[in-house]
């Protein structure tokens, strides 16, 4: 009797104890508290928030892994300009991969006062980091429009999969541009694509480079391409000036890049905190 | 594969081998265990002291240099018998991890060295995963509650653990240049400080253990740390990792 009520109480507490996030079971347990399923939300904040807008701002940021006062400083700034419609993160939001890292890096993006999609890097792809992105956020290539803007995010860190997936998804690509087929060519003029890793980067496979050229450019009025992960503000020009691949420099050096989006024109604004 | 499973169990092994001579070492010098009574029983008796397989040839037993060679065999045996089990609840080592450990120094207990057997469930990834742990401890202090009962106001020390699944590595795989992430996702480092509640079971009613040990720890590992040292975002109490658990010393 004595025996078996003890065991109700340890039970209990056991109970109480796994309510607690404090108890940990491993650092990559993707064992994941607070919001998930992100990037289906934002995206549909985004596609209602912009609809019928002539102007689209759109800010970019990227490489916030360990920078956590940095990337905060990043949202305040925007936060703070008021006329932002939503932003991209590139990618490498987490340095090891770690459960808590995308926790953390997520409820300080939760502060966006727009919508917000993250793209995966290839540091997201450490441990169970992958996982833990999937749950977090949803699939690694998605797309959606924002009014006149048809935007393309990719997971292009192909050295992280051993040709095991298919990095960068042709099959998804195609099946989009097929969706696209079905939408007003005058309502929905122009394509943006972003990506962490630009073709010639070492995670980038660059036996595929010039059919992800190709494949790109059948889409509608494609403007220009964003992407991260070496860390710096630069211009590539992989496939001829007429294609600008636009990197974003790490949270560390405060950088965002804000792009004034209308009908086949656009503009470039480079900001340092 | 198998050149992949050396690097990884190299390093562990080193420091479980490390763990069990240091510790037969220090239980030599701390408290030498003696059977100096047994000398002076019939050697008849003896062959219940020693193990069976020593003792089949009781006639032999006679010959004291021959017992005092077997004598000395089976105390360095019965010193790396593992004299505790614990079970333990969360702390990076798993959703539970149990295991057997050995208590020595001082007190019979000021070191102990445990090898813990963790389960990590699935959660969001494809399959549930072993935590290997090996995890050393200190806890120089006790306070006297009672006839029975005593306090460790503090336990300190570290462990290792290592997680057997195929999406972790202990070293780059060797497709990547040199340094290219620069640490292991497989091997973690973590620091701990705790408290224990002992209760010694009076020996009348001992069954299968001499006491029962709660205890608790507060942690945090190698890669946390390095993300709070570098950002004011993240406090100390963010990177806090808790576990609780039961040791069970039999002996």
């Amino acid at each position: 009797m004595k025996f078996a009520s003890l065991q109700v109480l340890l039970l209990l507490c056991l109970g109480l104890l796994s309510g607690c996030d404090k108890f940990e079971y491993h650092p990559y347990d993707a064992h994941i508290s607070g919001s998930q399923g992100l990037t289906a939300r934002n995206i549909e904040q985004i596609q209602s928030q912009c609809a019928g807008k002539d102007t689209l701002r759109v800010a970019q940021i990227s490489d916030t892994q360990r920078w956590y006062d940095e990337t905060q400083a990043l949202v305040d700034a925007i936060n703070a300009r008021g006329d932002v419609d939503f932003v991209i993160h590139c990618g490498d939001q987490s340095d090891f991969g770690l459960t808590k890292e995308f926790e953390w890096q997520r409820d300080i993006m939760a502060g966006f006062k727009m919508p917000w999609v993250c793209i995966i890097g290839n540091h997201d792809c450490l441990g169970t980091g992958e996982d833990v992105y999937h749950a977090m956020y949803g699939s690694d290539d998605f797309a959606f429009n924002a009014s006149f803007l048809h935007v393309v995010c990719l997971n292009t860190v192909a050295f992280e999969y051993d040709h095991s997936a298919n990095v960068p998804d042709f099959t998804f690509i195609r099946s989009d541009r097929d969706s696209l087929l079905a939408t007003d060519s005058l309502v929905l003029t122009n394509t943006i694509v972003a990506m962490h890793a630009a073709p010639g980067n070492e995670q980038f496979d660059n036996n595929i480079s010039d059919f992800f050229n190709y494949s790109l450019r059948k889409y509608r009025g494609l403007l220009f391409c964003l992407c991260g992960h070496d860390h710096h503000t630069t211009t590539l020009y992989p496939y001829g000036d007429d294609l600008p691949f636009y990197m974003v420099a790490s949270a560390n050096r405060k950088t965002y890049i804000l792009y004034t989006i209308t009908r086949n024109s656009y503009e470039r604004e480079v900001v340092q905190l | 594969m198998s050149a992949k499973w050396s690097n990884y169990s190299l390093p562990l092994r080193l420091a479980a081998g490390l763990c069990i001579a240091l510790r037969t070492v220090l239980t030599a010098y701390a408290e030498p265990v003696t059977l100096s009574a047994i000398s002076q029983v019939p050697s008849d008796t003896i062959q219940y002291l020693l193990p069976k397989k020593m003792t089949r040839d009781t006639a032999s037993l006679a010959n004291e240099r021959y017992r005092h060679t077997l004598e000395r065999i089976n105390r360095f045996w019965t010193s790396l018998t593992p004299n505790q089990v614990k079970i333990q609840y969360a702390g990076d080592m798993g959703l539970v991890s149990i295991g057997p450990g050995w208590h020595y120094g001082h007190d019979r207990r000021v070191w102990e060295t445990d090898l813990m057997f963790g389960y990590l469930p699935a959660y969001h990834t494809h399959h549930s995963k072993l935590i290997l742990t090996l995890r050393q401890t200190y806890a120089p202090f006790r306070v006297r509650l009672g006839d029975n009962v005593n306090i460790d106001p503090l336990a300190t020390g570290l462990y290792l653990t290592t997680i057997f699944s195929d999406q972790f590595w202990a070293k780059e795989p060797d497709k990547y240049p040199k340094k290219y992430y620069g640490f292991s996702t497989k091997i973690r480092a973590n620091v701990f400080l705790g408290q224990r509640l002992r209760y010694e079971i009076p020996q009348m009613k001992r069954m299968q253990h001499k006491a029962v040990i709660f205890y608790y720890d507060v942690s945090t590992n190698d890669l946390y740390l390095a993300s709070c040292a570098t950002n004011k975002y993240i406090s100390l109490w963010d990177i806090l990792v808790f576990d609780v658990g039961l040791s069970f010393e039999f002996y």
